[in-house]
């Protein structure tokens, strides 16, 4: 039988090079979790991208219906005269409108197809 | 983010040919005026449109601007009416150089146009909308 005391030197010699290789692995996770979640994260500066740009879109939109109220506005106070520029501001927000609401069933729609998936 | 871009152009040929209705509304009003502002008879106008660059798009979008508004010098029609207050020593009054049916054919062309130009805004709008339904 093999005194433990004769194991225990090379347990001593084999933790120290166990850690020395799993230690790259755990400073990358941990940049990865520092830098935001996912690997696509890392490749895009700024915190949380995607929901930037979501914000950025929504206000687009929201300017271009601002635009089109304030042109209707001028027609019926009788600032403006160009019927046609009102009307074609409104059909703009309205286009864009759709394609913000189109956007946002895509979203609804992957995530759903991802919680739908089975365990 | 410009989801209509082809109205850009639109917008401004509509706006040319509603002063182009505009002018015709003023010719017909005035067709009988025998004073204008200057003390003459009224002259009709006419209205002269020039392409402009569309400084959004580049080189090859080119909307519509109004560029002039002439006075027509053809000399208008002499009636003999010496009833009239604006009659001169011989009884002759000088009409306005407007006639009626030139300015109908000119105002069925501009309000033609607009409908032409409407339906690239409307074109426009069902390609957009198009587009939109890919996805369904």
């Amino acid at each position: 039988m093999t005194p433990i005391s004769s194991i225990a030197p090379d347990m001593t010699a084999m933790a120290p090079l166990t850690m020395r290789n799993f230690q790259p692995d755990i400073e990358r996770s941990n940049a990865i979790r520092e830098a935001g979640f996912g690997a696509g994260a890392t490749q895009v500066a700024g915190p949380d991208p995607f929901g930037q740009m979501m914000k950025k879109f929504v206000n687009d939109v929201d300017d271009k219906m601002k635009v089109s109220a304030n042109e209707k506005n001028k027609v019926l106070t009788g600032e403006a005269t160009n019927l046609h520029q009102a009307m074609i501001a409104s059909q703009e927000s309205s286009v864009s409108f759709t394609l913000m609401v189109e956007l946002r069933n895509k979203l609804v729609e992957s995530y759903q197809e991802l919680m739908r998936a089975q365990v | 983010m410009n989801v209509l871009s082809a109205t850009a152009i639109t917008a401004s040929a509509l706006e040319a040919e509603k002063m182009r209705v505009d002018i015709t509304s003023q010719n017909i009003a005035n067709a009988h005026t025998t004073q204008g502002l200057d003390g003459k008879p009224y002259q009709r106008r006419v209205v002269a449109f020039e392409s402009v660059l569309n400084q959004e798009m580049g080189q090859n979008m080119q909307g519509v601007r109004i560029s002039d508004i002439k006075q027509d010098q053809s000399p208008g029609e002499v009636i003999y009416n010496p009833e009239h207050p604006h009659a001169d020593e011989e009884g002759n009054v000088q009409m306005p150089n407007v006639n009626i049916a030139y300015e109908m054919v000119d105002m069925v062309t501009a309000s033609r146009s607009y409908e032409a130009n409407l339906a690239v805004v409307r074109n426009a709008r069902q390609m957009a909308n198009q587009a939109l339904s890919i996805g369904r």
